[in-house]
């Protein structure tokens, strides 16, 4: 009997499919990575961990397997795992280990990663698609959007009159600025009273760069564009004090010094730069309570002080950290603040929308909304639907991404906007993305050591490496492939200049889709977080909502992978499908257009491969 | 009036807000003891001595100001607060009957000092 058995186990074992081995991995957990960081197994190979902590309690949780495991130091752990998904999956610490606790992350690697492959094969797909389509089209492309959506589409949402009425209506957006005052109160003590605990569990932190960050890129800047402007609680007290009134309007002149801004920097460069200087300080704003409240009151301080300095909306629009990449991603967005029709403008005098009236105040932002074409430097304050007597201003949802098509006016050419100020607020915002990926989602201890400043030198090292790439290297590359453009058109009439701006608008849609694919590897493993934060924001053991008690629990992380590579692939096709229209607004004759687009459509190839990599590869 | 409404509604957001905050904050720990928890190279509990009278209800407030993971355990109560996370406060009472000295201790594994975080409650 008992040959029997042993004979039937023997036959089994040899007559399954795939001779699964065992593969046995000492995982050794150290505040803020894993020792291997990446482990390679087969596919349906049975993985034996022994997870070792090597100072704190540590955790375990594997995504897309959910299997959750701790251990403490001086205890093995014995973890198994039968690898039977193949891919690439993140396991992160599943116990508060310290305040980088969020960033540590190790990759399993479940080879063949199909996903990888399969995905890498669509982007060369797309690709190679859109290369046989434009050249076997003759001519122009067309006015429709992937020969479907009408580019001209409009949908005017203030032809319904509640919203035009509330759009006039001087509580709105007051009331939400007002509601938000609350909400970022609430921020800001818990930010002060966190002080240097560990952030996962603090409600400043967890609504700033979980909720309010990805709502930012996943939804309001793609669809809106600065409509967070419209909302933003900041510079409120700075419009408070120039315009004497908080609700209503003035007739009195504004208070303060209404100094203008420098011509020079009347641009994205100062906002760029800022931001840029803001992300050193990154792996602190993140974690730390306190530093997210430094931050916070640093930035309503300032907003407060440049109105008493400089007239209007200076500070949103030229200082203000996060106004300058959802200025230039508001020309994606799918909506926009229009005039309805320019003749009316035309003959009306004086402009209301400029210099306001008494229903209103002359534009806060210093557009010209009676001819503004662009959503870059329109907050959205919706004071031009107050002022204009003939209802002509209207609030439009359109195709997503047709503002990058928009002809630069003179004034924008006098200030430098829509140039060099642009292109590089568009690369600057590629690599800071990438940077945050490293240091955030991605496994290697040494860059969390490097961002976090555990050593000087480390941190140094960041910094420079930081500002090279995104201001030398990854500027250099594209400048290649813009200098293989011109010279593959042939044109003698464009210059490189021209070809590296007009080109670079594609790093709006390139960014969009990888701060989008970004956000959901934030918004997934982490949004738990945001349950017990609202039922206990001043960690005092409050349940106002009965979710306090929540544990931290991933969700879909088994399917985020495949969320990623969607969201980068629409982000692709997109971007050839306005590539190719700037190809033919900068070149404008076939032979040249059609040669020139080539150089660009491999270096977004290039660009797109190399982030499926980042995110699944 | 609108404006005297607006201008009220953002004084209650904002002042408001922080002075309710703060009010109950002071309100929530008189009368209590607040104990911060720190890993022990970074302060180890703080006191750890904690005095208190005999036959006296006594309310602590553990407030972990710490970045990892701390527990809360005091064997003679049979009192064990096994998480108390990051930045986090948990309230406990108890009430001792003899006098004596009665070590409370950390539960998680803290830091490579853990096994030294410990405090007393000396009880007169």
């Amino acid at each position: 009997m008992k040959k029997l058995c042993a004979l039937t186990v023997l036959l089994a074992i040899c007559l399954s499919p795939s001779f699964a081995k065992e593969v046995r991995i000492d995982l050794k957990a150290k505040r803020f990575s894993y020792t291997p960081n990446v482990i390679r197994v087969q596919k349906d190979d049975v993985l034996v961990l022994n997870l070792i902590s090597e100072d704190v309690t540590h955790g375990f949780y594997l995504d897309g397997y959910d299997i959750v495991a701790s251990t403490h130091p001086g205890e093995n752990r014995q973890i198994v795992i039968r690898a039977d998904r193949a891919g690439r999956f993140n396991f992160r610490c599943s116990l508060t280990c310290g305040d980088f606790h969020p960033y540590m992350i190790g990759y399993l690697k479940v080879v063949p990663n199909t996903t990888f492959y399969a995905s890498l094969g669509l982007v060369a797909l797309i690709v190679a698609v859109s290369f046989v389509l434009t050249f076997l089209k003759k001519g122009a492309p067309s006015g429709k959007l992937f020969g479907f959506i009408p580019m001209s589409f409009r949908f005017e949402l203030t032809k319904f009159k509640p919203i035009r009425a509330l759009f006039k209506n001087r509580w709105f957006p007051l009331i939400i600025l007002i509601v938000n005052l609350f909400i970022f109160a609430i921020i800001l003590i818990a930010g002060f009273t966190g002080e240097y605990s560990s952030g996962n569990y603090n409600f400043g932190i967890m609504f700033v760069w979980i909720l309010w960050w990805v709502l930012l890129m996943l939804v309001l800047v793609p669809g809106f564009g600065r409509v967070w402007c419209m909302v933003c609680p900041f510079p409120m007290f700075g419009d408070w004090f120039q315009r004497r009134r908080l609700f209503g309007v003035s007739p009195k002149k504004p208070r303060g010094m209404r100094k203008r801004w420098p011509k020079e920097l009347r641009n994205m460069w100062p906002l760029t730069i800022l931001f840029f200087v803001t992300t050193f300080f990154s792996a602190f704003f993140t974690v730390k309570p306190l530093a997210t409240f430094i931050l916070l009151a640093a930035i309503i301080l300032i907003a407060t002080v440049l109105a008493f300095i400089y007239e209007k909306r200076t500070f949103c629009l030229y200082v203000c950290p996060v106004s300058g990449f959802q200025g230039l991603y508001a020309n994606f967005a799918a909506s926009e603040v229009r005039v309805k029709d320019p003749e009316i403008c035309k003959k009306h005098t004086p402009k209301t929308c400029v210099i306001g009236n008494e229903n209103g105040y002359g534009c806060p932002w210093l557009e010209q909304p009676y001819d503004m074409n662009r959503n870059t430097y329109c907050g959205m304050c919706l004071e031009c639907f107050k002022t204009c007597p003939h209802d002509n201003m209207a609030f439009n949802v359109r195709p997503p991404g047709v503002g990058l098509l928009e002809e630069p006016k003179k004034m924008a050419a006098s200030f430098g906007r829509q140039g060099m100020d642009e292109a590089f607020k568009g690369m600057s915002m590629v690599g800071i993305m990438i940077v945050f990926f490293l240091t955030m989602q991605g496994p290697i201890g040494l860059f969390k050591d490097m961002v976090k400043a555990t050593t000087l030198g480390g941190y140094f090292t960041f910094l420079a490496g930081h500002l090279l790439f995104t201001f030398l290297v990854l500027p250099v590359v594209y400048l290649l492939f813009a200098f293989l453009s011109k010279l593959m058109s042939g044109s003698e009439k464009t210059s490189l200049k021209e070809v590296f701006i007009q080109f670079s608008a594609l790093f709006v849609p390139i960014g969009l889709a990888i701060w989008a694919a970004f956000s959901v590897g934030i918004i997934l493993p982490n949004g738990s977080y945001l349950l017990h934060v609202i039922s206990d924001p001043f960690a005092w053991g409050w349940n106002l909502f009965g979710t306090a008690h929540v544990p931290w629990t991933p969700v879909l992380t088994g399917v985020m992978p495949y969320i990623q590579v969607l969201v980068l692939l629409a982000g692709l096709i997109t971007t050839l499908e306005y590539g190719y229209r700037m190809a033919w607004r900068l070149y404008g004759q076939e032979v040249a257009v059609k040669r020139g687009w080539v150089p660009i459509a491999v270096f977004l190839l290039g660009i797109y491969s190399v982030f499926v990599w980042l995110f699944v590869g | 009036m609108r404006e005297i409404v607006a201008v009220i509604l953002v004084l209650i957001s904002t002042f408001g807000v922080v002075g309710g905050v703060a009010a109950y904050k002071s309100a929530g720990e008189s009368g209590v003891i607040v104990v911060n928890a720190q890993a022990p190279e970074l302060g180890n509990w703080s006191p750890d001595v904690i005095e208190i009278n005999k036959g006296e209800e006594v309310t602590l407030y553990i407030r972990n100001r710490d970045v990892v993971t701390h527990g809360f355990l005091l064997p003679s109560q049979d009192i064990l607060k096994r998480e108390i996370k990051a930045g986090q406060v948990t309230e406990i009472s108890f009430t001792f009957d003899e006098a004596g000295d009665y070590p409370f201790y950390c539960s998680a594994w803290c830091s490579d000092y853990h096994m030294q975080m410990r405090g007393v409650i000396r009880v007169r």
